[in-house]
């Protein structure tokens, strides 16, 4: 069987790929050369201690954060740290396009506080997709009602608890209609009450078969709901498999370590 | 003889050049701040050290010094180049705007900080271009938390107009001046007059309030 070699990025079927991501911020190594793959329908989650780059990493792959090495490819498309310090028009657009595929959903919600829990679901359709608001505004109110808020929709985000604010910032994200959806710590800014719903809705499109790269403390839902799990230590990949292996045996003493810190 | 009274509706329509010098100088002073905020917090070294500097050397001018500099300036200007001379009102309302212009870019510069970083992050992740971040995230949320210093800056500008009565602009305090001389009753002339200046603090206070509670939800 024949191959052509410049097709096979995108014959791969990985959604998703992160290169030997690096990144260092004056002389302080964070991030020493990561790399991921995610195929449709992965649930991949990364746990590891505070300061292991996690958060980095994942704003490392829409650039959020500009690697200082490695490639980040989605869509048959790779993107790397030059294009996004480059100012002409081309790469802006390039770097544009990676984070509309991209959806990112925060540990501090991030809601604009002056619009509404529809305003916000709309803004990336209407200004980015350059849709017509009011197509736009009735695919907002079918995502909030998705994520249980359909009562919600004309409220402000101070005037909603810090799980009906994630939710909206969850239906944000999916509005774009993300190939990958990445989420830090989603439920850590949250009152413990308030952790289920997030984490429901979290489930539900897992079981939708959405990709996703899922930072979290919340040991149990990852190993529940993710595929993968990948362990990272001190900027590096200390471990990875299926969840339940991972939990179960872990190899490595950092994570048996990081586990049993985790357990309490 | 006239008495003070007599002069009230001279002097009330003086409070018309204040608020209009007042207002359109605050307009003007606003929208040059913006403006300078937002490229100073988009640019590098050279252009943010104009702007600092802009900044710093009408801090320490005198409001006065300003408007006489620029009222003169403006003339010499004019005489040289063969063109009309600038009127008071607008010799005024240029040296006003100017320097109001570097109280409302530091005002907006620190709005702009205080923009929780987040949320322009959101919007980036949504691949918003530049520009649009701009105008519908910055831009809406340093109003918002510049809208109290902005309130303050307003009523100071309306005060300052005061002092464009030293280049013949005859608003409220020069009108008082004016009858005080005719009535030989300066207590009374000055005192109408700062029964006016309370009166439009207090309209503007009011509104500014409202503004605020509207703004809340
Ligand atoms: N802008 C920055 N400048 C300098 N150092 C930074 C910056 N951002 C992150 N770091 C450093 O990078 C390291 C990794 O940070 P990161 O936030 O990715 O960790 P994390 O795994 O997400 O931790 P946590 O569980 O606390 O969220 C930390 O040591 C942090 O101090
Ligand atoms: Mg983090």
């Amino acid at each position: 069987m024949q191959m052509n070699s410049n097709i096979k990025a995108l014959d791969t079927g990985f959604v998703l790929r992160a290169d030997k991501i690096e990144k260092h911020f004056a002389n302080i190594e964070v991030l020493r050369g990561i790399s991921l793959e995610a195929k449709r329908g992965d649930v991949i989650s990364l746990i590891g201690a505070s300061g292991s780059g996690k958060s980095t990493f994942l704003r490392c792959l829409n650039f959020l954060e500009i690697p200082t090495g490695g490639t980040v490819t989605i869509r048959g498309e790779t993107h790397q740290a030059s294009d996004a310090l480059s100012r002409s028009r081309a790469s802006k657009q390039k770097l544009r396009q990676l984070r509309r595929e991209v959806g990112m959903v925060f540990q501090s919600f991030n809601l604009w506080p002056h619009m509404t829990a529809a305003e916000n679901v709309m803004e990336g359709p209407v200004r980015v997709l350059k849709e017509p608001p009011k197509a736009a505004r009735s695919r907002a109110l079918d995502l909030l009602a998705r994520v249980g808020l359909s009562e919600r929709a004309d409220y402000r985000p101070s005037q909603l608890s810090g799980g009906q604010q994630q939710r909206v910032a969850i239906a944000r994200a999916l509005a774009m209609n993300p190939d990958v959806l990445l989420f830090d710590e989603p439920t850590s800014a949250l009152d413990p009450e308030l952790v289920g719903e997030v984490l429901a809705v979290m489930t539900d499109l897992a079981k939708e078969g959405r990709t996703m790269l899922i930072v979290t403390h919340e040991i149990a839902f990852a190993r529940d709901v993710s595929s993968k799990m990948i362990f990272l230590r001190k900027g590096l990949v200390e471990e990875e498999g299926p969840p339940r292996d991972l939990i179960a045996s872990p190899k490595s003493e950092e994570l048996q370590r990081f586990l049993a810190r985790m357990r309490h | 003889m006239f008495t003070t009274t007599d002069y009230l509706p001279y002097l009330a329509q003086g409070i018309i050049a204040s608020v209009a010098l007042g207002g359109s100088s605050f307009v003007a002073a606003a929208a040059l701040g913006l403006v300078l905020a937002l490229i100073r917090d988009h640019s590098s070294g050279f252009v943010k050290l104009l702007i600092a500097i802009y900044i710093s050397v009408f801090r320490a001018l005198p409001e006065l010094l300003t408007i006489l500099l620029t009222y003169y300036g403006s003339i010499a200007f004019t005489r040289s180049v063969g063109i009309p001379d600038l009127s008071p009102f607008a010799a005024a309302l240029l040296a006003f705007g100017v320097q109001i212009g570097s109280y409302a870019c530091q005002i907006f510069s620190d709005a702009y900080r205080a923009v929780p970083r987040g949320l322009l992050e959101a919007a980036h992740a949504v691949g918003m271009p530049g520009y649009l971040i701009n105008v519908r995230i910055a831009i809406p949320l340093m109003l918002r938390l510049a809208a109290p210093s902005l309130g303050s800056l307003l009523l100071v500008v309306i005060k300052l107009t005061a002092i464009a009565s030293a280049i013949g602009v005859t608003e409220l305090t020069r009108r008082a001046q004016i009858v005080s001389g005719a009535t030989h009753d300066p207590l009374a002339a000055f005192g109408y007059a700062a029964a006016i200046y309370l009166a439009v603090s207090a309209i503007l206070t009011i509104f500014q309030r409202r503004l605020e509670t509207a703004k809340q939800l």
